[in-house]
């Protein structure tokens, strides 16, 4: 046991080499870049320390999609050819008619969409962007060049983010729906108020397509914060009933591989049984909880009968080796001859 | 350009836990290439989960955690890879382009860890090589603590019995 030990710490000698590092570094800098954090934001000493561990939330959510191959590859080599820094950072100033717009517009938001994982991220990106050209718009106002042809550019390009921003912002959850919602309703009202001040802007019909355009945007915001508040009630009620019902297919397989495995002691069997009683009426609680609508109790009543049953499973993969179905993750068999250790067996 | 401190932090994070991550990649992937995509990845996505105010407790479990998750995906994708090809490839030894020097003897136990269920792999990485506590782990791998136990000490009994062979 010492021998293999001591070979499994030699691998920590394992690590990147210094071009390798260096390689990786840059790109990460130049990733962090593109993508700004708000302000004020800082990572807490308490998270950065490497003090013991308690708590990681897993993080599924993102897990989506990956993204390896030649599209990243594509892009990040674009953004090395521009040189890193420079010409990408100057284009994000760009506004409609400056050389490097077709930079901003083509590359970096190009980039920006390649990484946004998840219709939560893709809402929030396709609100940044609807941001942009809005900012676009109050930056041509404010030098007085917001007439004409640009201010037609301006006005459908707003129309045709917002868009986009409405239909990515209609499969993003809910939370987040609202928070977009209010911040496209101040960004409007930005605009419009810089359209009121900025006289030298006004021509009759690109100012009124503007203000059109606007109130749209700005009406279809505000139905969302309205109709948002109340589908949220509608919305939590559904997950908890989706909880609800995994969890009893999850009992449901516990209890047939139980009764279907006939090689448990006698003793074991009791006890497996026992939990498994005691999960079915955590899920009879959450139940009658959810028929009564009180959501908080059924939640917790269902993430009793969860523990309980993640206990079992637990348990069952010591006892022997278990089968693990790959697309609902429930048991489906188990092992208990002598020459089957304990284990898990995913079937990869 | 610098966004204040939370960028210099992430590039701190960087520096302190990069090798961290990219040995526990090699180890579960045997090609030092796809290990530093998988390094470059982690990195990217941690910094997403930063802009996106992710709660998080612990940034080194957490860094585990997406790298783990990303190589199960891409387990997944490699599904129909006979046995064979993924002992054949990716451990190229010192005189490799891309600069990591593994040495034979690592060579050595990396092909014996292939032979190794993935779990138990993975959490002889976590144990013995990143130095982590059965209790984290178990936190990292979504077991409990006394479960990890198990599967480690049974682990190590069957990388020794591939060794001997």
């Amino acid at each position: 046991m010492n021998d293999i030990t001591k070979q499994l710490e030699n691998l920590q000698q394992v690590r990147m080499s210094a071009e390798a590092r260096s390689r990786v570094r840059g790109e990460l800098d130049a990733y962090a870049s593109f993508h700004p954090i708000a302000e004020g934001v800082t990572i807490s000493e308490e998270v950065r320390s490497s003090e013991h561990i308690q708590h990681a939330s897993v993080w599924s959510s993102l897990f989506t999609q990956t993204r390896f191959g030649t599209m990243k590859a594509t892009l990040l080599a674009t953004v090395l050819v521009l040189g890193g820094g420079g010409t990408a950072v100057a284009a994000q100033n760009a506004v409609p008619g400056d050389t490097l717009y077709p930079v901003k517009i083509n590359v970096n938001e190009n980039i920006r969409s390649a990484f946004a994982v998840g219709a939560n991220a893709e809402a929030r990106l396709q609100a940044d962007l609807l941001a942009e050209r809005v900012e676009e718009a109050n930056t041509l106002a404010s030098r007085g060049e917001l007439s004409g042809d640009a201010a037609v550019r301006a006005e459908s390009n707003i129309a045709a983010q917002a868009e986009a921003a409405a239909n990515a912002a209609a499969h993003a959850d809910a939370d987040v729906r609202l928070a977009i919602a209010a911040d496209v309703a101040a960004m409007v009202g930005n605009l419009r108020t810089t359209l009121a001040t900025e006289t030298s802007a006004r021509t009759n019909d690109a100012f009124a397509r503007l203000t059109t355009t606007g109130d749209t945007v700005l009406a279809v915001a505000e139905d969302e914060q309205a109709n948002t508040k109340a589908s949220t009630m509608l919305a939590m009620d559904i997950s908890v009933e989706t909880r609800i019902e995994r969890a009893e297919e999850r009992h449901e397989a516990l209890t047939a591989l139980v009764k279907a495995t006939s090689e448990f002691s006698a003793e074991t069997r009791a006890e497996l049984q026992a939990d498994l009683k005691a999960a079915a009426d955590h899920l009879a609680e959450a139940r009658a909880s959810l028929a009564a609508d009180a959501q908080a109790a059924a939640e917790a009543s269902v993430e009793a009968a969860d523990e309980i049953m993640g206990e079992i499973e637990s348990s069952l993969s010591l006892m022997g080796e278990v089968q693990i179905d790959a697309n609902t993750g429930f048991i489906t068999d188990i092992d208990l001859s002598s020459n089957a250790e304990g284990g898990v067996n995913l079937g990869l | 350009m610098q966004e204040g401190t939370a960028h210099e932090q992430f590039l701190e994070a960087f520096d302190q836990y990069g090798d961290a991550i990219f040995r526990f990649c090699v180890v579960k992937t045997s090609d030092q290439a796809l290990a530093q995509d998988l390094t470059q990845e982690t990195f990217m996505r941690y910094w997403q989960a930063l802009r996106a105010k992710k709660p998080m407790t612990n940034q080194r479990s957490f860094l585990y955690t997406i790298a783990r998750n990303l190589i199960i995906d891409w387990y997944r994708k490699r599904k129909t890879d006979s046995l064979e090809q993924k002992l054949d490839d990716g451990l190229q030894v010192a005189d490799d382009a891309l600069g990591t020097e593994l040495l034979a003897e690592h060579a050595e136990i990396l092909r014996a860890m292939k032979d190794l269920e993935e779990h138990d792999a993975e959490v002889l990485t976590l144990r013995f090589v990143e130095g982590l506590e059965p209790r984290d782990i178990a936190e990292i791998v979504g077991e409990s603590a006394n479960t990890v136990s198990v599967r480690i000490n049974r682990a190590v009994k069957r990388l020794q019995a591939n060794m001997h062979v």
